[in-house]
């Protein structure tokens, strides 16, 4: 028995170690490619990548495997991705937390670690207040915040969080100090919404796709959009520039690469996405599921990485979380 | 394209067997199950996809049960609640009676209900639509309070797991500032422990380590099995002769699980354990009540099930990860959630409700009695080979939670916690429910101490708040006094 | 026998003692949210605070009465408590192969010695971890879809 147990091991040790075989030299892709999303099934980014990675496999001839790796507040997708083989077998969605947490002491992974391959969606911020709230327009709540400072609460994600953000730089911009309207944490969009709802808060400054639903069913107004232009969605809604504050803001999903991607690899990645992005497959059900689709690569995308950092580090020393 | 055509009958079958396996297996959990289910679901018709996703959802809880019949191994915090009644039951009167009751009392509880969401469905939105974090808040401590007095007569010992199980929903981001505590510089442990990882250290792997610990020589099997060839009737009359003599607990139960399952993340798990620990405070005289524990527990987490669409279909907020998804699949074929929905998509809403009654009329019974079955043979399986596949299976399904391999550590973790806890005579099941609630505590209760400026009476401010306060005293003023008359009659001879 | 219950909760009692002051003592370096209210240490110290006095109860209660408690456990050999950290050290050093080896051998191997630790014959032990490492691979992967 003893003999046999012994084999046995040596058989593990035999069939186990085989080294997994690194494909060189032929074309790109040959083998199946993971595709790490840093956040839960069913949120933004998760329906955002499995849709693309459902189109991009047909184009790049190669199945696409969606993994979410959750976690750490983003932190352990974003590490998983960036301390991945740059071979191109391993894609990612990178999200607007990778251009926060470094600022806040929560990882030392930068955008720097990355090689960002397209800017999927950018979704602006919003001013969202409850059907019978006494505020019409933006003019009469800068009034009410203005005359009462500290007593409308506002609300949307984490202390920190992108839409903490989007009101620090809001009411930034309108000249208003941060603590006239000040900050409830919440759990997400969704439970912000439910406080609004409730009357626990007042204001939300989430995205308009999260707020969308409630808009249709006539429970909330949207006072203005944190956008540079209107949405071809919502053609109605006023954006803040019209509006006299220069202020624009917005959650965003990248599909990106461990840093040192071959060039010829990227290529190959980025060209296929740009036409993925065009295709009414992937167009028309995130477009009805209310998400704002851009396509921003190459040089123009590593400058808005590198302002996106810069302004959320501002605004993070403006909400007193920077370490 | 209608629910009752070929297609739909295929994703509704389909849908229930994904769901079974799902449940069944430790670590696989329903969110996951449907989270699979996405990239099929975005291209199949909403009316095909809506239904196969709650027939996984429904049949996934009750096979959470299976892994408790089995080898005391939970497969949700809500059925963690009555995992030990489960797990004696099947010793004592075979797996196949004791699932039976489990089945049936989901299904039952499943179907009052569906029919409460049919009929109060705009009644019970205009309520959910008041609950700000407040009422959170005070359902939080309902839920704590039901699982300090669901220990029975010992309860210091289940405050203290309850303590450890919120002090382990502590480690991570904190809610208010985003301060990192108790991560030892390590990015996994950022976001917290999993509680369905802990769930699998703490039972399944605890388990293996128990028996490793103390190995079995002989294989004993003390299970009667009196009726050998009448499996059905076991399975399906014994237990519903048994839920129409409980009638009254499990329409108590089943109401408790849809007024208490809106709560999002964890209303079938407070349901399941205000339920449970209800019919084990109230009936403090009777000795052998492992079968009704049961019957007040699954009766109520199947009736939360569907409550948990409530927010989602009326109001287009998702309650879970489950109706998450939903609303995602709702959003990409073009259907706005919300009150419009009853007024645009009336055959849609109609198919979901028929969808939950077939879910539970037909799938559950169906699908619970070939676990059942199956079940009934894997405890034939000597329990020493069992283990050693319980341990890899521990193992994968840690894994399989996130892709995360630094899970496995949290698991081998609790499973040596939960060794010692065994040692120190703590109840573990209590430890799941502190993980489930600490957060949804310590969220509602700082948010609206920042809301309300400090100002702690403005937690005794709001009606819905101060009823679910008075029912909390209510449940503690019974439970001392249980405790008390068991101390008077020297009644010690059962402790759970 | 009553002696062993009595040390039981004395020593469940005094570890909470000690870890509640661990917590504390943690705690104290947390930042506080503006204007001085309690922030990420409030829940912390709320449950250090209430495990202190529970453990305290607990010393107190096993020394007040000694004769309230009745199961007992078999004294510890060397090689049950062998045998269970082979079980934890095994299971806590797969995650380092996770990556490097094929699922099948690995999760064979894990099982294998299980079933050895677990007082099965080898011939058994082995039989049942390559019938079962096969079937949960075949089951997760090729059925369920879930990525090992």
């Amino acid at each position: 028995m003893r003999t046999l147990s012994f084999f046995f091991v040596l058989l593990v040790l035999i069939t186990g170690c085989q080294p997994s075989d690194s494909t060189t030299g032929t074309q790109y892709p040959s083998r199946p490619i993971t595709y790490l999303v840093p956040w839960n099934p069913g949120g933004g980014t998760d329906t955002i990548s499995r849709t693309l990675a459902a189109v991009l496999q047909e184009e790049l001839g190669a199945s696409i495997n969606v993994v979410n790796r959750s976690g750490g507040g983003g932190v352990v997708g974003h590490l998983a991705l960036s301390s991945a083989r740059p071979d191109g077998y391993t894609l990612g969605a990178i999200t607007g937390e990778i251009t926060m947490m470094h600022w806040q002491g929560l990882t030392p992974l930068r955008h720097t670690d990355f090689t960002p391959l397209a800017l999927l969606s950018h979704n602006p911020g919003a001013i969202t207040v409850r059907a019978d709230a006494p505020w019409n327009n933006l003019d009469e709540l800068l009034a009410e915040i203005r005359s009462n400072p500290g007593d409308l609460l506002a609300s949307g994600t984490s202390k920190g969080g992108i839409w903490d953000l989007a009101r620090i730089g809001f009411l930034d911009a309108a000249g208003l100090p941060e603590s006239s309207l000040p900050w409830v944490p919440s759990q997400g969009a969704a439970p912000a919404l439910q406080e609004l709802l409730a009357n626990g808060v007042h204001v939300v400054t989430a995205a308009l796709a999260e707020t969308d639903a409630l808009l249709k069913a006539g429970e909330v107004k949207v006072l203005a959009v944190m956008a540079d232009n209107r949405l071809e969605a919502y053609p109605d809604i006023p954006t803040l520039k019209e509006q006299g504050i220069d202020w624009a803001i917005g959650g965003w999903v990248t599909i990106g690469a461990p840093a040192d991607l071959p060039p010829e690899v990227a290529k190959t990645l980025t060209d296929a996405i740009l036409k993925v992005t065009q295709d009414s497959a992937y167009t028309t059900p995130l477009k009805k599921a209310g998400f704002n689709l851009t396509t921003t690569s190459g040089d123009a995308l590593n400058t808005f990485f590198q302002n996106e950092d810069e302004t959320n580090g501002k605004l993070l020393e403006m909400a007193g979380v920077t370490q | 394209m209608s629910l009752f055509s070929w297609e739909g009958f295929v994703a509704l079958m389909l849908g229930g067997l994904y769901g079974s396996l799902f449940g069944a297996i430790p670590g696989l959990t329903a969110t996951l199950a449907v989270a699979l289910f996405i990239p099929i679901a975005f291209f199949l018709d909403p009316i095909i996809a809506l239904p196969a996703i709650i027939a996984i959802s429904s049949v996934a809880i009750y096979a959470g049960d299976v892994g408790s019949s089995i080898a005391r191994i939970p497969g949700t915090p809500a059925s963690a609640a009555y995992a030990e009644e489960l797990y004696s039951l099947s010793r004592k009167k075979g797996p196949v009676y004791s699932l039976g009751i489990s089945a049936m009392g989901s299904a039952i509880g499943g179907i009052i209900g569906t029919l409460l969401l049919i009929f109060t469905a705009t009644g019970i939105a205009k309520l959910a639509k008041q609950f700000s974090s407040f009422e959170y808040f005070w359902i939080a401590v309902l839920g704590l309070t039901a699982g300090i007095f669901a220990t029975g007569r010992a309860p210091i010992k289940g405050f203290i797991s309850l303590l450890l199980g919120i002090l382990f929903s502590t480690v991570g981001v904190d809610p208010t500032l985003g301060y990192p505590r108790f991560h030892f510089e390590n990015p996994n442990l950022l976001s917290g422990l999993n509680y369905i990882v802990a769930m699998i250290g703490l039972f399944g792997f605890s388990e293996v380590l128990e028996h490793v610990y103390r190995p079995v020589k002989n294989e004993n099997h003390t299970i009667d099995d009196q009726h050998p060839t009448s499996n059905a009737y076991s399975f399906f009359v014994a237990p519903l002769l048994l839920l129409f003599k409980e009638k009254l607990s499990v329409l108590r139960s089943s109401f408790l699980g849809v007024v208490i399952g809106f709560l999002p993340g964890a209303g079938a798990d407070v349901g399941s354990w205000v339920a449970t620990s209800v019919q084990k405070v109230g009936n403090q005289n009777q000795e052998d009540q492992e079968d009704k524990v049961i019957v007040a527990g699954t009766s109520s987490n199947n009736a939360a099930v569907a409550s948990a669409w409530i927010p989602a279909l009326s109001l287009g907020l998702p309650g879970d990860t489950v109706t998450a998804i939903v609303l995602g699949v709702f959003l990409m074929k073009g259907i706005t959630p919300g009150p419009l929905l009853f007024e645009q998509s009336m055959d849609l809403v109609w198919s979901l409700f028929i969808t939950f009654l077939i879910a539970n009329l037909v799938l559950l019974p169906l699908y619970g009695y070939l676990t059942a079955r199956i079940a009934s043979q894997i405890i034939k399986v000597p329990s020493r080979i069992l283990l050693s596949i319980i341990a890899g299976l521990c193992v994968v399904g840690a894994y399989a939670i996130n892709n995360n391999p630094f899970d496995i550590w949290v698991m081998v973790a609790m499973g040596v916690c939960a060794f010692a806890l065994r040692r120190g005579g703590f109840p573990l099941a209590q430890v799941v429910l502190g993980m489930v609630l600490g957060p949804i505590l310590e969220q509602n209760f700082m948010v609206s101490a920042i809301k309300s400026k400090w100002s702690l009476m403005s937690f005794f401010e709001r009606p819905i708040a101060l009823v679910l306060m008075l029912l909390t005293i209510v449940i503690i003023i019974v439970g001392v006094r249980f405790i008390q008359s068991g101390k008077a009659h020297k009644n010690t001879t059962r402790t759970s | 026998m009553l002696k062993r219950l009595f040390i039981r909760d004395v020593l469940s009692g005094s570890l909470l003692i000690v870890l509640s002051l661990l917590l504390w003592v943690r705690t104290l370096s947390f930042p506080e949210l503006e204007n001085g209210y309690p922030g990420p240490a409030l829940f912390p110290q709320l449950i250090a605070f209430c495990l202190g006095i529970l453990g305290a109860y607990l010393v107190v209660r096993s020394v007040a009465s000694k004769n309230t408690l009745s199961p007992s456990s078999r004294p510890s050999s060397k090689g049950r408590v062998l045998r269970l950290f082979t079980g934890i050290i095994l299971v806590a050093t797969y995650p380092l192969f996770v990556h490097h080896i094929h699922f099948i051998p690995i999760m064979a191997g894990l099982i294998f010695f299980f079933g050895i630790i677990l007082n099965n014959k080898p011939w058994k032990a082995m039989l049942t971890a390559v019938l079962s490492a096969g079937l949960i691979y075949a089951l997760f992967t090729q059925l369920l879809g879930v990525p090992l």
